[in-house]
């Protein structure tokens, strides 16, 4: 599967055989995407959607897309801004709760079904759920998805200098709440 | 590129969190059979987006027509009303200063008649008319008419 490069698939939208490229596209790139969606919401539930919904988008947006961009980053901002989206909105229902969504995370995480984290990884998970959203999201593409501050300047239209000092202040707040945990 | 090497991600280590088995073998059927429903309702929410564009422009055209229509009914009866008037008030100033009925009418519809008549009513009446009544520009007018 990997032998495809994205110009090959796009090539493949090109030619007129859009099912076969959005097959190999999917493929390609599920995963990545799916955990980037993942490591935000923490449930394999919400993660699937957003990952499905994603694709969709995608495969209903392709036309639009610039040649001169790259796909797995016009990739990532979709599932970016789908994510954020979902977070969103899922604040805006707690709006008058003492708790918020990322603590109501952080309290269930270690019943969640698809969670077999050891009491370390559990504790690296609350640590990271403490951070504000836009360090979450760049702590978790760095950490995670090992991205550039280049490629991740480019998916969330941050200066990388930005970027880099969230990163840090994640870094250190993630230190601090283990020591004092 | 970063993001092929990255492709196997959960497999890494630090990853805590696990998907249902065979999850991404079977993800790729279910995105695509979303896919072609979400592409079904997209075409026919298109389809509906055009119809109702064309419900809105054939009303548009219809009540442009029935107005255009309207509108031009109404100015002919503007017209016949004050046509009818005229020849009231016409046939009233032949009835108050003994003029036959007929030849004023006949004056006044039939001008290149008139015009060739040798009747010096004729000039009588024009010029009683330009003297005593209001309307003299709608006579003429009428008269050219």
């Amino acid at each position: 599967m990997d032998i495809y490069s994205d110009n090959d698939i796009l090539n493949l939208f090109d030619d007129d055989k859009p099912d076969l490229a959005f097959s190999i596209l999917i493929r390609k790139y599920q995963k990545p995407i799916y955990w980037h969606i993942r490591h935000m919401v923490i449930h394999h539930e919400d993660a699937n959607d957003i990952t499905q919904d994603t694709f969709i988008k995608v495969w209903l947006n392709i036309h639009h897309f610039k040649k001169e961009a790259k796909l797995y980053t016009w990739l990532y901002k979709i599932a970016t801004n789908e994510t954020i989206s979902f977070l969103n909105k899922k604040k805006r229902l707690l709006l008058f709760s003492f708790d918020t969504y990322e603590k109501q995370l952080s309290e269930n995480i270690e019943d969640d079904n698809y969670f077999n984290g050891d009491q370390a990884q559990l504790k690296f998970q609350k640590a990271i759920l403490s951070l504000p959203q836009k360090q979450r999201t760049v702590f978790n593409m760095k950490y995670y998805s090992t991205l550039t501050f280049e490629e991740m300047s480019l998916i969330l239209k941050t200066s990388e200098g930005a970027l880099k000092a969230s990163y840090h202040h994640a870094v250190k707040k993630i230190e601090k709440f283990i020591q004092d945990n | 590129m970063i993001i092929k090497n990255n492709l196997y991600k959960e497999e890494n280590e630090n990853n805590p969190f696990t998907v249902p088995e065979n999850y991404f073998d079977k993800l790729p059927d279910e995105i695509i059979s979303k896919c072609n429903q979400q592409a079904k309702k997209h075409k026919i929410y298109t389809l509906k987006k055009y119809l109702s564009y064309a419900a809105i422009l054939i009303i548009a055209l219809t009540s442009s027509i029935l107005l255009t229509f309207y509108l031009s009914n109404e100015k002919n009866d503007m017209n016949k009303l004050s046509y009818e008037n005229l020849m009231e008030e016409i046939l009233y100033i032949a009835d108050m200063n003994d003029i036959d009925d007929n030849f004023m009418i006949e004056c006044i519809t039939e001008n290149k008649k008139c015009n060739n008549s040798d009747d010096s009513n004729y000039d009588e009446i024009i010029e009683y008319m330009d003297n005593e009544t209001a309307n003299t520009n709608e006579i003429i007018e009428l008269i050219e008419y």
